[in-house]
């Protein structure tokens, strides 16, 4: 078992994970996002030839809402903070309760510390879908994010690498 | 901004105030009030869709944000899970 960029040659479409929105974007739009929009690069867990899971990763920032004044002004009072965005991380349904997520999500992680070399950034986002995907991240020390409808966690980059050791 | 084909109509109503506004920016650029109003709105609309990724705080949580942000670094206890993970191999 071993995690590879995602390519061309292998199989989406066998994926399932068994939500449909994570599903449907694998399938259809991460080989896209992959070479054509270089939106996001995309990780896969691959096993004797299959999928078994994959995560995304994409640039991203967050940045807090000004007030009318401060936007008039030309003058916003807080700078948009750097952050890695892991949009979608996912296990393929015939494999779930075998502590892959965690590994993988841990795979996630240690990349985005990797990247952290060479790029500043500050935050690592993860996007939750649902509340057991939320309560999955908190479970790993990720805080909510207090935001615009989507539940979104917050972990710091800097307590990432106290935390690894990095 | 221009779109190949104009097929769709957007009828909105405003207040005599915006109307006034609206005028009188479009004139200050020469360009007609409709024509300002879409493209000025179709900026508006880009703006929002690409900034889709980025995480927006509400302003009353961003203090707290940024105060977190300069704490020091500390080890998170929940995350020794994931450091204690057996690894997988990288291809």
């Amino acid at each position: 078992m071993h995690v590879e960029r995602l390519n061309r040659r292998h199989d989406r479409s066998s994926f399932g994970c068994g939500k449909e929105e994570l599903d449907s974007w694998f399938h259809h739009h991460a080989g896209q996002a992959e070479s054509r929009s270089g939106s996001a690069r995309t990780y896969v867990l691959v096993h004797e030839n299959r999928i078994m899971g994959f995560y995304s990763l994409a640039a991203s920032g967050v940045a807090a809402d000004e007030t009318p004044e401060d936007l008039l002004r030309g003058q916003p009072r807080y700078p948009v903070i750097p952050a890695v965005l892991l949009a979608r991380l996912a296990i393929d349904a015939s494999h779930h309760g075998e502590g892959l997520g965690e590994r993988l999500m841990a795979d996630a992680v240690r990349r985005v510390i990797a990247a952290t070399d060479h790029v500043a950034v500050v935050l690592l986002v993860v996007d939750a879908l649902d509340d057991s995907a939320a309560a999955f991240y908190e479970r790993y020390g990720f805080r909510r994010a207090r935001g615009d409808g989507r539940t979104r966690l917050l972990a710091r980059v800097k307590d990432l690498r106290q935390t690894f050791g990095a | 901004m221009a779109t190949a084909h104009k097929t769709q109509r957007l009828h909105a109503r405003l207040s005599p105030e915006q109307d006034r506004r609206l005028r009188e920016a479009a004139a200050v650029l020469g360009v007609p009030m409709s024509q300002f109003a879409v493209d000025a709105a179709d900026a508006a609309a880009r703006q929002v869709l690409s900034d889709e990724r980025l995480l927006r705080v509400p302003q009353e949580a961003a203090d707290e944000l940024f105060a977190w942000l300069d704490e020091p670094a500390r080890v998170v206890p929940e995350m020794r899970r994931l450091v204690d993970a057996r690894r997988f191999e990288q291809a």
